[in-house]
């Protein structure tokens, strides 16, 4: 007999997120490189618009927003640039490293009277406890 | 990145239909995008006409309807988003509505930090560690 909770769908909610989320994390990661080799290199987007044979114009719409990319896209950018991406790291969320770093402005945040000060992450396993982040810092 | 009750609580708000669950989804993502990213555009991260009042916009911009959240700095990589809006409603960029979404963002500030100014300066690179400038993109003159 099958477990009803195994087969269990996901949020939409959970799966508009990490969808747009690894969307967001590909699209900043291609941006940077870009950006950065452009500099270094002195290149346009009409520079790279020529050497993959493309409309400056639809270079400019490929980085104006994530939604745009392809992996057929992104793999034509970036071999304008003489470079190619690896295959993405997949991570199960039990694995997952909690984050290390906590501004100092946020450790100054006062606990108040019902109980200590939560700076809340979206996700609840990576809140952070101000008050004991503070008396550790 | 701090986070105006009212815009967490739409953040948190129940299951609403598959149109609202998307449009939540993403736009977290989106904001994400500020704490967890190591670059963010100008396309994502914009300051708000007059500079002077200090108040930035992140886009949220896929899928419509498409999103404003408004905020300011209290400090370089610290940003407190006060408030959002639709852009649609919006109108063009000298509307009233879009006069009411500012003053609305420096007035939570000044509630949430009444003797605490915002951090104002026309630098993307002075409030946000890691702004990337399009300039690289355009054709050079």
């Amino acid at each position: 007999m099958k477990s009803s909770i195994k087969n269990d769908p996901k949020p939409l909610r959970d799966i508009a997120y990490y969808k747009q989320r690894y969307r967001n994390r590909v699209f900043a990661k291609l941006v940077s490189f870009i950006t950065e080799q452009a500099e270094k290199h002195r290149l346009t987007q009409k520079d790279i618009a020529e050497r993959v044979g493309k409309d400056p114009a639809l270079i400019s719409r490929l980085l104006s927003a994530p939604s745009n990319l392809t992996l057929d896209t992104i793999s034509e950018l970036l071999l304008a640039l003489d470079a190619e991406a690896e295959p993405p790291e997949i991570v199960q969320f039990k694995d997952r490293r909690p984050p290390n770093h906590i501004h100092p402005l946020m450790a100054r945040v006062p606990p108040t009277d019902d109980g200590p000060k939560v700076v809340r992450s979206f996700d609840p396993r990576f809140n952070i406890d101000i008050q004991a982040s503070a008396e550790i810092g | 990145m701090f986070v105006a009750e009212r815009l967490w609580n739409m953040l948190n708000s129940p299951e609403g239909d598959a149109e609202w669950e998307e449009r939540i989804g993403k736009l977290r993502a989106d904001l994400e995008i500020f704490v967890t990213e190591s670059s963010v555009t100008p396309r994502y991260l914009f300051l708000l006409y007059p500079a002077s009042d200090g108040v930035w916009e992140i886009r949220s911009v896929r899928n419509l309807p498409s999103l404003r959240v408004l905020g300011l700095f209290a400090d370089t990589d610290v940003f407190v988003s006060t408030n959002h809006a639709l852009r649609e409603e919006l109108g063009g960029w000298q509307s009233r509505e879009w006069k009411h979404v500012k003053r609305f963002a420096r007035a939570v500030w000044r509630q949430l930090f009444p003797a605490f100014p915002p951090k104002i300066t026309m630098n993307v690179d002075e409030v946000c560690s890691g702004a990337t400038h399009e300039i690289f993109y355009k054709e050079r003159s």
